[in-house]
């Protein structure tokens, strides 16, 4: 493997012009992935900026704290949310992430994504006269079984757990049952409840022992983490390099619509619209195969015809693709090709094209990877990069190593 | 938010023979856990044992045999996910004077981290 980090480093180095001149090409090596927030992808939001709240007071406060209490137009706000997660419905621990059926697989999957763009002056791909919303959607119709180490370590965690939780269980019982202080704060309790009951609007879990009882529990608690202390940190080592890997067919649907609002009026027109459809099969052997079909809708896109003249007509493209990886598990280091045909399905616009791009990969560290790009891209023109793919992560991991 | 790995709390019961019911949520997204759940006191039973991820609702027993028990749930919550260090246990209680739900959450430092939750449900039928 120290062959291939010396000969990823020597390429980075007698390439790093190419890079400098072509950067946008870390952002082409996704074109086979439907992108993660559809909705704010289509107003070229960075993953940065994209709100996630858990909660449904989360979401709440994120379009109070956006709108200033509910009161103007937020200027620059774009935020995903699983709707299913936000409502609780459905399971997803890592037992039930395994499911095939499509009612769990869709449900687990679901995001929803919005963007909302107030342009200013100082924001040069937007007119700052109009306003724009997005919408989009993403969902899998079907995923991949875990791979065979994926089952194997979630398997070591649960009997870890299992075991873990019947010592904790038995000694938290055993204070439960036997502690002085606590069981007469719990009588205590119980006759409070039974004086009160009858009052209007008393709320059982208001009584002044709830707290103190709590405290008691809690001290037990950190008595016995201390004590099964060993067997916590085995659940930890194993857990803190944890990573779902499937394999097999896989299926993502992900869509979505930009809207413009001339004037910032309720006139509203199409800015942008797209729909990606992606598979492909992922084996134990560390082979992959995907596929891809790609729509997109650009109204009123400026582009340069066969004369060379910069003509401006609405663009609707198709793409369809394909790409072979290889990723040894276990290793840091993947190849792969892959070829993506574009049709202009409006006449008298853009002439049919293709992409062709082989690109080999080395994972060097948390968020950092070495990479080497080398093909032809839409245009024609023959492009080359690599480089180290380090700053975006960066700041989406800063001070933890997600 | 500050965390809420322990809750004690107390479900009212009717003098009637309604099942008592209980749910088990666990989150977030990506985590790996177990949980057991016993009643002690006026009747010892375990209501669920080491099972993993969240619990469909489940018998307690009726509602007038509940009357001075407790419903002990104790979970072990691995922040195996790639993308949170949220963990959080739902608690969802049905039967009873009302339904009622007890939400303990913790937020682990990094991944792998173990969050455990430790909840006491008294009965008190009124």
């Amino acid at each position: 493997m120290r062959k291939v980090v010396l000969m990823l480093s020597f390429l980075y180095i007698v390439s790093i012009d190419f890079a400098q001149q072509k950067d946008s090409m870390s952002t082409q090596l996704d074109l086979l992935r439907a992108p993660s927030s559809p909705g704010a992808s289509l107003l070229n939001f960075a993953a940065t900026d994209i709100e996630r709240p858990s909660e449904v007071s989360s979401l709440m406060l994120s379009f109070s704290n956006a709108t200033g209490g509910f009161t103007k137009i937020p200027s620059s706000y774009a935020i995903d949310f699983s709707p299913f997660w936000l409502l609780r419905k459905g399971s997803f621990t890592t037992d039930m992430l395994n499911s095939t059926k499509f009612k769990e697989v869709f449900r687990q999957t679901a995001v929803i994504s919005i963007g909302f763009r107030n342009p200013d002056s100082t924001d040069n791909n937007f007119k700052k006269e109009n306003l724009y919303s997005s919408f989009g959607f993403k969902f899998s119709l079907a995923r991949g079984d875990y791979d065979a180490k994926t089952k194997e370590t979630l398997n070591s965690i649960g009997q870890m757990q299992v075991k873990f939780l019947g010592d904790y269980h038995e000694e938290m019982e055993n204070f439960r049952t036997t502690d002085t202080l606590y069981l007469r704060y719990k009588e205590q309790k119980r006759a409070y409840i039974k004086a009160h009951a009858a009052e209007q609007g008393f709320n059982p879990d208001n009584t002044p022992y709830d707290t103190l009882m709590s405290k008691l529990q809690a001290h037990a608690m950190d008595s016995l983490k201390i004590k099964l202390g060993q067997q916590l940190k085995a659940i930890q080592k194993l857990a803190s390099g944890f990573k779902i890997n499937r394999v097999g067919f896989f299926c993502d649907v992900a869509g979505g619509i930009g809207l413009e609002y001339i004037n910032k009026t309720i006139n509203s027109s199409v800015y942008n619209a797209g729909i990606w459809l992606n598979f492909g099969n992922n084996y134990e052997s560390g082979f992959g195969f995907y596929g891809l079909f790609r729509y997109l809708y650009q109204p009123k896109k400026s582009f340069t015809d066969d004369k060379l003249l910069l003509q401006t007509s609405d663009l609707q493209t198709f793409d369809a693709g394909g790409k072979a990886a290889f990723n040894q598990p276990g290793s840091d280091f993947c190849f792969s090709a892959e070829a993506i045909y574009r049709s202009a399905l409006t006449s008298g616009t853009v002439k049919p094209t293709y992409k062709l791009l082989v690109n080999a990969e080395y994972d060097i560290g948390v968020n950092k990877k070495l990479s080497f790009t080398f093909g032809r891209d839409f245009d024609g023109t023959i492009t080359r990069s690599s480089n180290l793919i380090a700053g975006l992560n960066f700041l989406t991991g800063f001070g933890n190593n997600r | 938010m500050p965390d809420v790995p322990t809750l004690n709390g107390t479900y009212l019961v009717l003098a009637t023979t309604v099942d008592v019911t209980v749910e088990i949520k666990i989150g977030g997204p990506g985590q790996t856990s177990r949980t057991t759940g016993e009643l002690s006191g006026s009747i010892k039973k375990v209501i669920f044992k080491d099972i993993p991820g969240s619990i469909s609702e489940t018998i307690v027993g009726p509602n007038n045999t509940l009357d001075n028990s407790t419903l002990d749930i104790d979970s072990i919550v691995a922040a195996t996910s790639s993308a949170s260090n949220y963990c959080e246990m739902l608690v969802l209680l049905k039967g009873g004077k009302e339904d009622k739900t007890y939400t303990l959450y913790q937020t682990v430092a990094a991944q792998g981290d173990n969050a455990v939750f430790s909840c006491s449900i008294d009965f008190v039928q009124v």
